[in-house]
């Protein structure tokens, strides 16, 4: 369309090119395009405002894992209960930011801050921003453990990330089901209720630990909330592909390296990339490459005259992950 | 024929095409090692506790030949599996290998881990951390678990946790 109204203004040889693309912008928004944003808007609003309790799968390359949550809200906010059903027992415990989780095998309460993090259905934050990077549209209606739910495509607008699709429960706006695809028809990953009830009440007892009251033996990790602290390295990639944003940056601890590695964060929205610099040893040779796991993409490449490396790692193709890790300097230096 | 290994692998062959594809792969030798060695990357790669032995040999060929070396750290427990069988160099999948293929830029999207990549470099554990040879090890799966406490998966960042007794330092999200 844009070309063919190009090839037009070339013929006629009157308005530049920056009209054309204004003309392109201002035109009227397609009203499904509108109603796909709304949609959008519902889904991120009623994970965090509903309450509800369900079972879900999570399919993610090769593995499978399916969990029971049990989501309230009330006056003091979100109080929810997420745990495995399958494989070792964990349990999440969160009320609105703060998070313990439940190792039983190892004994453990890790205590924790939400941040970054997101559980399903609660997917989606920033709508704004994903709508500048996916094409939104309005699918056909589905059915999702028993309820009719409105799909909605994400298509990407470049090659920097993969297409979503949801499905959203009609009445609330309760994201049923998420799909990554990395094509029209590859799944990548999916999340899928299974038994869903929406609404309350909800008896408190289930939004408590199974684990609660056994403290004989049991330890309280709170390494996370100290070692999750923000830092600023100076490092940045100077030329992100659209969209993407840093979110956080920490240091962490890793084997293998007597010094902190610096973990950074990128995110469009939906997709996010992880970016570890790390200082490498006198006569320590790193080689560029790529290498795919699973659904990741993983870039590694060194840093010219400079006794650091990065590796670059997402749920992206690997355009994105060359681009930011071709792009990183430290503005310090 | 590799093209074809690599979609029945991804399960992107109609079904009606999946016995008499299996049957080619069956009298191709050449089918079956690629078969086999196809598996053998993803095993390695997802840290599956399996080696081939048949296709052990030449890879180990391969290696002598080969300068470039991605490689993954010892893991802390040696599968079962592979102790059982004897096979003691390849014993740890730890020991490594990682499957690597020069930075292509035009092949934005390839999901298929076969189709795209070569096998550079299986080593066995150094005795001791390389240094004359300027390798730089790489355990993956660090980095992949790292990545993981951002992802909306229940047990991301906890998976860790399923073999260990002791407190690992492991930092969840920073504020956003």
């Amino acid at each position: 369309m844009k070309l063919r109204s190009l090839i037009v203004i070339a013929a006629v040889g009157v308005l530049p090119v920056g009209e054309v693309l204004c003309a392109e912008n201002s035109k009227p928004q397609d009203g499904s395009i509108q109603d796909a944003v709304n949609w959008l808007n519902r889904i991120a609003g009623s994970a965090t405002e509903k309450t509800f309790s369900g079972i879900y799968i999570h399919q993610y390359g090769s593995r499978m894992e399916t969990s029971r949550v049990t989501h309230m809200v009330d006056d003091s906010g979100e109080q929810e209960k997420l745990e495995t059903l399958d494989g070792p027992p964990r349990e999440i415990i969160r009320k609105n930011d703060e998070i313990t989780c439940y190792i039983p095998d190892a004994k453990l309460m890790r205590v924790d801050r939400k941040r970054a993090r997101k559980f399903f259905p609660g997917l989606l934050s920033n709508v704004p921003n994903i709508v500048e990077n996916y094409s939104a549209k309005l699918g056909g209606i589905d059915r999702v453990a028993g309820f009719d739910c409105q799909v909605i495509i994400l298509d990407p607008k470049d090659n920097f990330r993969f297409g979503h699709q949801f499905c959203a429960e009609m009445n609330t706006g309760l994201l049923l089901r998420a799909t990554m695809l990395s094509d029209k028809t590859d799944v990548l990953e999916q999340f899928a209720f299974t038994q869903l009830a929406i609404g309350g009440p909800v008896n408190r007892d289930l939004l408590k630990s199974s684990y609660g009251d056994k403290k004989g033996g049991w330890q309280t990790d709170k390494s996370a909330l100290k070692e999750g602290r923000q830092v600023d390295s100076g490092w940045s990639a100077k030329s992100l592909p659209s969209g993407f944003k840093k979110i956080l940056e920490i240091k962490r601890t890793m084997s293998g390296h007597s010094e902190p590695v610096i973990h950074q964060i990128y995110s469009d929205g939906l997709a996010s990339v992880s970016v570890f610099i790390e200082s490498t040893k006198p006569g320590d040779k790193v080689h560029t490459g790529l290498i795919q796991q699973g659904n990741y993409n993983l870039y590694v490449r060194p840093l010219e005259d400079q006794p650091y490396s990065v590796k670059v790692l997402g749920e992206v193709p690997r355009t994105a992950l060359q681009q930011i890790g071709n792009s990183l300097v430290n503005q310090r230096r | 024929m590799r093209d074809n290994i690599s979609s029945l692998m991804d399960s992107e062959v109609q079904t009606g095409q999946v016995d008499n594809l299996i049957e080619q792969i069956g009298r191709d030798e050449e089918a079956r090692e690629a078969w086999a060695t196809y598996h053998l990357i993803g095993d390695v790669l997802r840290g599956d506790g399996v080696v081939l032995p048949s296709i052990q040999s030449r890879i180990f060929e391969k290696l002598a030949d080969e300068p470039t070396v991605l490689a993954p750290k010892r893991r802390r427990q040696a599968p079962v599996a592979m102790i059982r069988s004897g096979i003691a160099v390849a014993a740890s999948v730890a020991t490594v290998s990682v499957v690597l293929w020069m930075a292509n830029q035009d092949q934005a999207r390839s999901p298929e881990l076969a189709r795209n990549t070569q096998i550079v470099s299986v080593s066995s554990p150094p005795p001791e951390p390389i240094s004359a040879g300027g390798i730089q090890p790489v355990n993956l799966n660090e980095y992949l678990l790292a990545h993981e406490e951002f992802l909306p998966s229940t047990t991301a960042g906890y998976r860790r946790f399923a073999s260990m007794n002791t407190v690992a330092p492991a930092s969840d999200a920073a504020a956003q």
